[in-house]
């Protein structure tokens, strides 16, 4: 047995198209690296009948077509690779992102910092000085699961959801942070807001945020958040993004 | 080239291809055709790709005016489609004139109808797609269902349209939509997390279509599905024909513009073959289920795909 092979906890069937292979049932940075260890190997050695490869939390979806590889096949291939030890392929970039954090566009602060026993200007504080690493994405377009943060700020999600939070909202709920990518029902707990676009389906790629990206979030004053244009952005992304 | 007009809406009529499979790592909704069996055969009949662009239409059909001469096919559901007043066969290649219309009636059997024609529309793509994502505003048609006065392109065809003319699938290709017959579906990962009790429930009752259904998935009703130890698990992919089972104890089957992830227990994965068959239901109508295993299921998918395959060639246009 391979020391990936070692590794993996599960694998099963997710339909008659797709195949799932699974690490140690946690959210932790090691564990979400196996999984983009090993859709890296997978993508490199270009195997038959792969359709594409969807990462999570701690497991790998491999979707593939039964008219040119079976389910034991593709298994049987998929732990025949070789798989490096130390990884080669992770170099993690660092997204800064523009965010107003007051209490219009981030309603729940005040909630967080009492829950936290701390003022909101030391939540602002925490929120703006840790940097947040992205397990993956999710949910809708471009949304991204990031973590972990502090856990006196780990509050579960409302009881009930919000019915219209904005897009461009940072929001948290338990260990975990994202920024909404479209207008939409949320029960997430909101703390800012970001001008910036997380998701653009005619770019390439379309998302802002990959999985094993590092989200930062940079204060900025309301004024600013309601002028961002194109031109403030590609201005940003000079001076933060490169 | 401009090749059909809309003269009336029709209730929710998109673009849709095979969908955008290859962006679900960032979040992307699949989307694509709910019936992939009705799609395919489609565009076969019309000497197109399986996979081009057509047009999905949900249980009231959009009347069109063809403005350049075509050949069209009619599959999936019967809309009642006629031809200039006439009734048309479904299954079958038309060919059509520009002042040729295209009108609907009453649903006789189905939910969705698919009109392929020759060429497959043309439509900008997004994300390597022409399938629409109304949810999001992209992709087909400005991202929207059709409206009156919309005028559709069609990219070019290389068959002489007289070649096409007559094609249709036999009589014993040609599904019946039943909706006694049990969907089948595989295992899901979460099985054992639900009481005995409710698993035989599942394997042996029936659940109904509640009017909560549409492209992004279908809520059923029927015996409760209790848990084990909560709904909750860690979130990861879900792919179309999940069965999901929330905290509220009733099944969620995700289709075509479901959400990339999720969070709650999944009871089982509805196979691709019989995906085809559930876009086929309505509110109202049952759903029974019936499991069987990964080997048996490619072997399904195997043989129906060899016989699109065939059909496909044997109508080969040279």
């Amino acid at each position: 047995m391979t020391w990936m092979e070692e590794q993996i906890v599960d694998i099963f069937p997710m339909g008659d198209r797709a195949v799932v292979f699974q690490f140690e049932h946690t959210i932790d940075v090691k564990v979400n690296e196996l999984v983009h260890q090993m859709k890296h190997t997978i993508t490199q050695c270009a195997l038959e009948g792969i359709e594409t490869l969807i990462p999570s939390f701690n497991n790998l979806t491999i979707v593939y077509n039964p008219s040119i590889q079976t389910y034991d096949s593709l298994v049987h291939q998929i732990l025949q690779l070789r798989y490096e030890e130390q990884p080669d392929m992770w170099q993690t970039k660092t997204i800064h992102l523009p965010v107003v954090f007051n209490a219009t566009y981030g309603p729940d602060l005040s909630l967080i910092a009492e829950h936290a026993n701390q003022t909101v200007e030391e939540v602002v504080d925490y929120f703006t000085s840790h940097s947040f690493y992205t397990y993956m994405i999710g949910f809708i377009a471009g949304y991204p699961y990031s973590g972990d943060i502090a856990e006196c700020y780990a509050l579960p999600r409302r009881k009930e959801p919000r019915l219209r939070v904005p897009k461009g909202t940072i929001q948290i709920a338990n260990r975990m942070t994202g920024i909404s990518t479209l207008t939409s029902p949320s029960g997430w707990h909101m703390i800012g807001w970001t001008p910036m676009d997380m998701f653009d389906p005619y770019a390439t790629p379309p998302t802002t945020v990959q999985a094993g990206t590092l989200i930062r979030y940079v204060a900025i004053t309301e004024e600013e958040a309601v002028n961002w244009n194109d031109h403030v952005q590609r201005e940003w992304n000079a001076k933060w993004n490169v | 080239m401009e090749c059909i007009s809309v003269r009336k809406k029709g209730l929710f009529t998109t673009i849709q291809d095979e969908g955008r499979l290859a962006y679900a790592a960032d979040g992307v909704s699949r989307s694509g055709v709910m019936d992939g069996f009705a799609a395919r055969y489609a565009n076969i009949l019309v000497g197109n790709p399986q996979h081009a662009a057509v047009l999905e239409m949900t249980l009231v059909g959009t009347d069109v005016d063809i403005l350049t001469k075509s050949a069209i096919a009619i599959t999936g559901a019967n809309l009642s489609p006629a031809l200039n007043g006439q009734p048309m066969d479904l299954w079958k290649v038309y060919l059509v004139q520009a002042g040729d219309r295209v009108t609907f009636g009453r649903r006789i059997t189905g939910a969705r109808a698919y009109m392929a024609i020759d060429g497959g529309f043309d439509v900008p793509l997004v994300m390597g797609s022409a399938s629409t994502f109304t949810r999001g505003a992209y992709g087909g048609f400005e991202g929207r269902t059709l409206e009156k006065g919309d005028v559709l392109c069609k990219k070019r065809n290389m068959h002489p349209l007289e070649k096409l003319k007559g094609r249709r699938l036999r009589p014993q290709e040609i599904p019946v939509y039943d909706a006694n017959r049990p969907i089948r579906f595989i295992r899901g990962p979460h099985f054992d997390q639900f009481e005995q009790a409710s698993l035989e429930e599942f394997l042996t009752k029936s659940y109904t279509i509640t009017n909560d259904s549409d492209r992004m998935g279908y809520r059923l009703t029927g015996p409760s599905l209790q848990h084990r130890q909560g709904p909750d698990i860690i979130s990861d992919y879900v792919a179309c024909g999940t069965i999901q089972v929330p905290g509220s104890e009733q099944p969620i089957i995700h289709m075509a513009d479901c959400g990339t992830s999720g969070g709650y227990t999944k009871i089982g994965v509805i196979i691709t073959v019989d995906l085809s068959e559930v876009a086929q239901r309505i509110p109202g109508e049952q759903i029974r289920f019936d499991m069987i295993d990964v080997d048996e299921a490619n072997r399904i998918y195997r043989e129906q795909n060899q016989q699109m395959t065939k059909v496909a060639l044997n109508n080969r246009m040279i």
